[in-house]
């Protein structure tokens, strides 16, 4: 039942990915689709943890992969550092700047906490655009190298960003069902019980906070030496909104609910007409779901509900469903 | 010198009636309804982008009016997640402005572009202590004066008033003693968003705006809303005042466009050094 509870998760995410680079074979686009899922769910699964189990919200992931990518293309373009070791730093920056910060903010209830973080990445941004030559100003930085291994073949690159998703997501299953994952909980459910239960709330939540910055700085990483490019639009503030918008949607509770919503939000931009009308659509399509499951598509609610649906239209043993009026008392 | 720390000062106080307009909403709908709510800049944004297709003389009122059924529509929001979700979660109605925030700016981008959209600021200036004054910003300050006048004697003087006052002390209080609380909050959406219907119309004459300006008015909002530490709306409105002063200098003072990253560094330096009190958004209300 636990490696059930442990595995299942991860084996959902390599059976989705293989099937999809399989259909890939026939429409090749299929690849590049699936890296650009593959790097919103990195930088979304880490939110995930963070605000889905730990009840810390965070409007500045997007803006941590920024980081991350720009750290990775100034010392690879401007100081020669192979992107093989660029890559320590791309993780390093954005998670001392999100441990940094994290002590003093971390304190704060849910909504400051989204504002001050989203204000963090505001600020961010300013100083990404106003950096002059040193972070090429609006214009961005150009000629990153491609990654090494895989450099910039769409197959190879999706199968090594999938890659890494799969043991975060491995990481983060092994994590929820844990003695670790389960103060998480008890931080997001009563901060001053945790603390009395001996959890060191501020380190904790910092920690986390500062590795969930330093995933999404190892997505910036991938995004730069792929594209070969970043500006300050590239990974913006607006992004950081989006990506809170896929752990919404998809279900901040749950592992794969990020990944869900990555790929809902990455096929709803491919296959909807006019890109400027997007905002009209998620937006009402957020509404939506939160009046109808806040939890999100794969909340505990929604799948016990799908559960009663199936249990209801497909007994077990294919007759009608048998309550044992003990057990029914039991149950209340 | 002195002088052009004066028109400094002029510029940001004018700036600031414009922000000032912007937080007080936020601000009253936070005490009256516990939901901070982020689309208060979409409200700003299309009664300023309304104002500015329709043109002089009718643009304003049609302006202001856009904004009000927006508000109608973020009060319809806020009152079907306490008809459906039972339990009190102040958290998901602040997602669900941010889902109509997203919607308002994309809906601005859709229908009017990317254009930089503004009216004819009133002409003239005066001279007060050598200091170059413009009408305009005398007009911003005006009417930024005369609705927090208007605003008070609302507040102090009508019924909606005092019912707007009892939500905001104790809702629960408020619904024993016969208040129609959600109807009162209802309101509140509508007239708030007619208050930032308000200061996008002054904020399309006196600096013009895109659809992007959704975003910044919400964060100017917010900023003015807490930097002074506490909740209410005449805290806000020194609060967006003072904001609009120091961008003002700051945009003077500090390199090309880092003004721009003044109000979040002001909300993480509030916020961060505990300013705002700890219960301030969990429910507390002064």
């Amino acid at each position: 039942m636990k490696a059930a509870k442990l595995w299942t998760a991860p084996a959902v995410v390599l059976a989705v990915f293989l099937l999809v680079m399989l259909l890939g074979l026939v429409r090749p686009s299929l690849h590049t689709t699936m890296f650009t899922i593959g790097l919103y769910a990195l930088i979304a699964v880490p939110l995930g943890l963070i605000y889905g189990q730990g009840g810390t919200i965070s409007i500045a992931q997007g803006s941590f992969a920024a980081l991350g990518a720009y750290t990775s293309a100034i010392l690879t373009t401007r100081y020669g550092v192979p992107p093989a070791l660029s890559v320590i730093p791309a993780i390093l920056l954005p998670a001392i700047v999100a441990f940094v910060i994290a002590r003093p903010i971390l304190r704060l209830p849910e909504l400051s906490l989204a504002l001050v973080t989203l204000s963090l990445g505001t600020v961010i941004a300013v100083g990404l655009q106003r950096g002059g030559d040193f972070t090429g100003s609006y214009v961005g930085l150009s000629g990153a190298p491609p990654l090494p291994l895989v450099g910039k073949d769409p197959v190879l690159v999706a199968i090594a960003l999938w890659s890494v998703l799969l043991l975060v997501v491995i990481l983060y299953s092994h994590f929820v069902h844990s003695a670790r994952g389960r103060a998480l909980n008890a931080v997001r459910v009563d901060r001053l019980l945790a603390e009395a239960m001996g959890v060191n709330v501020p380190l904790y939540l910092a920690t986390l906070f500062a590795i969930a910055a330093g995933v999404a700085g190892l997505a910036g990483w991938f995004y730069v030496h792929f594209i070969g490019y970043i500006a300050p639009d590239s990974l913006s503030v607006e992004t950081s909104a989006h990506i809170l918008f896929m752990v919404v949607l998809g279900g901040r509770r749950s592992v794969l609910g990020p990944i869900l919503g990555a790929a809902f939000f990455t096929f709803a931009n491919d296959f909807l007409p006019g890109a400027e009308t997007h905002g009209l659509f998620f937006g009402t399509i957020l509404v939506l779901i939160l009046l109808a499951s806040p939890d999100g598509i794969l909340s505990p609610q929604a799948l016990r509900a799908i559960r009663r649906f199936f249990a209801r239209t497909i007994p077990a043993g294919g007759g009608a469903p048998v309550v044992i009026p003990e057990a029914k008392k039991v149950a209340q | 010198m002195t002088v052009q720390l004066l028109e400094f000062l002029a510029n940001g106080i004018a700036l600031g009636a414009i922000y000032a307009l912007l937080a007080v909403p936020m601000s009253v709908v936070w005490v009256t309804t516990d939901v901070i709510d982020v689309s208060t800049g979409g409200y700003a944004v299309v009664a300023g982008m309304v104002a500015a297709v329709v043109g002089m003389p009718f643009g304003p009122i049609f302006g202001v009016l856009a904004a009000l059924a927006l508000g109608a529509l973020a009060g319809l929001v806020f009152l079907g997640f306490h008809r459906i979700r039972k339990q009190r979660d102040a958290m998901l109605i602040v997602l669900a402005t941010f889902a109509l925030m997203l919607a308002i700016e994309s809906g601005v981008l859709s229908t009017l572009g990317t254009d930089n959209r503004f009216l004819n600021p009133l002409p003239g200036s005066i001279t007060l202590s050598g200091a170059v004054v413009t009408y305009q910003s005398l007009f911003n300050l005006a009417v930024s004066v005369m609705v927090m006048v208007g605003l008070a004697a609302l507040l102090k003087l009508s019924p909606l008033g005092l019912q707007m006052r009892a939500s905001a002390i104790s809702d629960r209080a408020a619904m024993l003693v016969g208040v129609a609380v959600r109807r009162t909050q209802f309101l509140t959406f509508v007239f708030c968003a007619g208050i930032a219907g308000i200061a996008g119309v002054l904020a399309v004459l006196a600096i013009g705006m895109t659809y992007a300006s959704t975003f910044i008015f919400t964060t100017v909002a917010f900023s003015g809303t807490v930097l002074l530490g506490r909740a209410g709306p005449l805290p806000a409105f020194w609060g967006a005042m003072l904001l609009g002063i120091v961008t003002a200098v700051s945009d003077a003072y500090l390199p090309n466009g880092w003004a721009a990253g003044v109000p979040s560094l002001l909300i993480i330096l509030v916020l961060a050094t505990g300013r705002m009190p700890a219960t301030a958004f969990t429910g507390a209300r002064p």
